[in-house]
């Protein structure tokens, strides 16, 4: 009874199901959140990582202060800590539709920040993040900043890179807002090169009072730092979201969200996934699974017109898609 | 280990009843824990020790799930869950979460088993290690298991 055939290779039902496995596989995205949250840099071992992490924090005065283990999550920079220490119940924005699985990220990306901050108000030597956070990619425009910064006096740059975190969210509804808080920064620079992101920390650090009503702000200049760091990491999201056309399994993964949240009756997860699909992948190849989705989602809302009128629109073009019989049940069940 | 592993985590969490939207949080869990606990994983262990923190994690995920689900049963499951025709199937995410509704009906300890050698191609020699389970554990384990797996597919498909 060693080695078993596996019923995976069985061509019948159960082969199928076991083969639809295969492709189901975890978000660049996530894998980065989760390698931000222990502090390592891409492709390091964890000891590897958190050794190297160890040394580069070293050469900041916070090593010296903290003691590797609390330089190591500062380090880390905020991400993802949060999201395993479990600050999760903090919902936000009301508005935005996010994805359920990517929503989770910036929540808490956005409140362990000030969180951290508050608590540890110790941790904010200004120089410290850039250097932390230079570790993981190579990214071209840390370094520089220290430097450049007094010289620029970019007294808006703070600004846009601050306030970007609130809009981002409602902007790109949601499906990795996580990574759009991160990205935005970049995106800032480049539209303007010459002040770089570079001048942009340097600034907000030394001129922490300034600021705008800024969500985060908090009491010391405690939480700024991170949010410095931030741009310094931005080398790999920006890849993840913009730049990388989006793939089939990224349209699965949202579809997968709205079907987890219809199948764990919360018809208004499913709605606000299925919304985040459609502005992501207005042509997706899902698309009929999404509408079908949708219906569903409505009807358990329970609008029932709502739920005739996509019905319809439904079977107006996919009359004979082998989803149409469930669309019509659902049409049948729907009172006269 | 993070970057050999983490798919491997991912994918355990996922087929263990960790619903989706949880899935990438609670495999940063998994890693903490292990980075936390680095010192007492063994060489050569360290996937065993990921999928046993995986396991923990899904349990008491899983435990949770239940309790809210339990809560509301609904028209939504007749809605949600009419059977699926043949060409519905060609539709990979309808048949992953079918799937995990075939396998969320098996005990988690059988699930482990039947995981890792369906999904993850493990040797019976290697889960047992994996699992720290006698061999003849692991097989009796995996015979159940997929028993009880065939008779809720050909349920499935007998309904429809």
């Amino acid at each position: 009874m060693s080695e078993l055939r596996r019923l995976k290779d069985d061509d019948d039902l159960a082969g199928d199901l076991l083969r639809a496995a295969s492709d189901d596989a975890p978000s660049p995205r996530a894998r980065a959140a989760a390698s931000a949250a222990l502090g390592l840099s891409a492709g390091a071992g964890l000891g590897a990582g958190s050794a190297k992490a160890a040394t580069t924090v070293a050469k900041t005065t916070l090593a010296a202060k903290v003691g590797t283990g609390v330089a190591l999550k500062v380090g880390a920079v905020v991400v993802a800590v949060g999201t395993v220490v479990g600050v999760r119940q903090i919902t936000r924005a009301p508005t935005y539709e996010p994805a359920p699985i990517s929503r989770r990220a910036p929540e808490s990306t956005t409140t362990v920040r000030p969180a951290r901050a508050a608590t540890a108000p110790v941790a904010a030597p200004v120089v410290a993040p850039p250097e932390v956070a230079a570790p993981p990619p190579p990214p071209p425009p840390t370094p520089p900043p220290p430097a450049a910064a007094p010289r620029h006096g970019v007294p808006r740059a703070p600004r846009v890179a601050r306030t970007e975190p609130v809009v981002a969210p409602a902007r790109v509804s949601a499906p990795e807002p996580a990574r759009v808080s991160v990205p935005e920064p970049p995106g800032v620079s480049v539209s303007e090169p010459a002040r770089a992101p570079a001048p942009e920390p340097q600034r907000v650090a030394s001129q922490t009072k300034a600021p705008e009503p800024s969500p985060v702000v908090s009491p010391t200049k405690a939480p700024e730092p991170p949010r410095v760091a931030l741009p310094a990491k931005t080398p790999e999201p920006p890849h993840a979201s913009p730049a990388r056309p989006p793939t089939l399994s990224d349209e699965v993964g949202l579809l997968d969200a709205a079907l987890a949240a219809l199948r764990a009756r919360d018809p208004r997860r499913a709605l606000a996934a299925l919304d985040t699909y459609d502005a992501r992948f207005p042509a997706g190849k899902l698309a009929p699974e999404a509408m079908v989705a949708r219906i569903e989602a409505t009807h358990a809302v329970g609008n029932a017109s709502r739920t005739r009128e996509l019905a319809a629109k439904f079977l107006a073009t996919h009359a004979r898609s082998p989803l149409a019989q469930r669309v019509r049940d659902i049409v049948r069940s729907l009172p006269p | 280990m993070f970057e050999t592993n983490f798919a491997f985590v991912w994918r355990s969490l996922r087929r263990l009843g960790v619903p989706s939207a949880a899935t990438d949080d609670a495999t940063q869990e998994v890693f903490v824990v292990a980075s936390k606990r680095l010192p007492e994983i063994r060489v050569g262990y360290e996937r065993a020790f990921l999928f046993a923190t995986a396991l923990r994690i899904a349990s008491n995920a899983r435990r949770a799930f239940a309790r809210r689900d339990a809560r509301h049963d609904d028209a939504l499951d007749r809605v949600v869950d009419p059977t699926p025709s043949p060409e519905q199937l060609a539709d990979r995410a309808r048949a992953r979460e079918l799937l995990d509704q075939v396998l969320a009906t098996l005990d988690l300890d059988l699930r482990a088993v039947f995981v890792l050698h369906e999904l993850e191609e493990m040797s019976m020699a290697e889960i047992a290690t994996t699992l720290e389970l006698a061999p003849g554990t692991v097989a009796s384990r995996l015979r159940r298991a997929r028993e009880l797996f065939r008779a809720e597919v050909a349920r499935l498909k007998g309904n429809g």
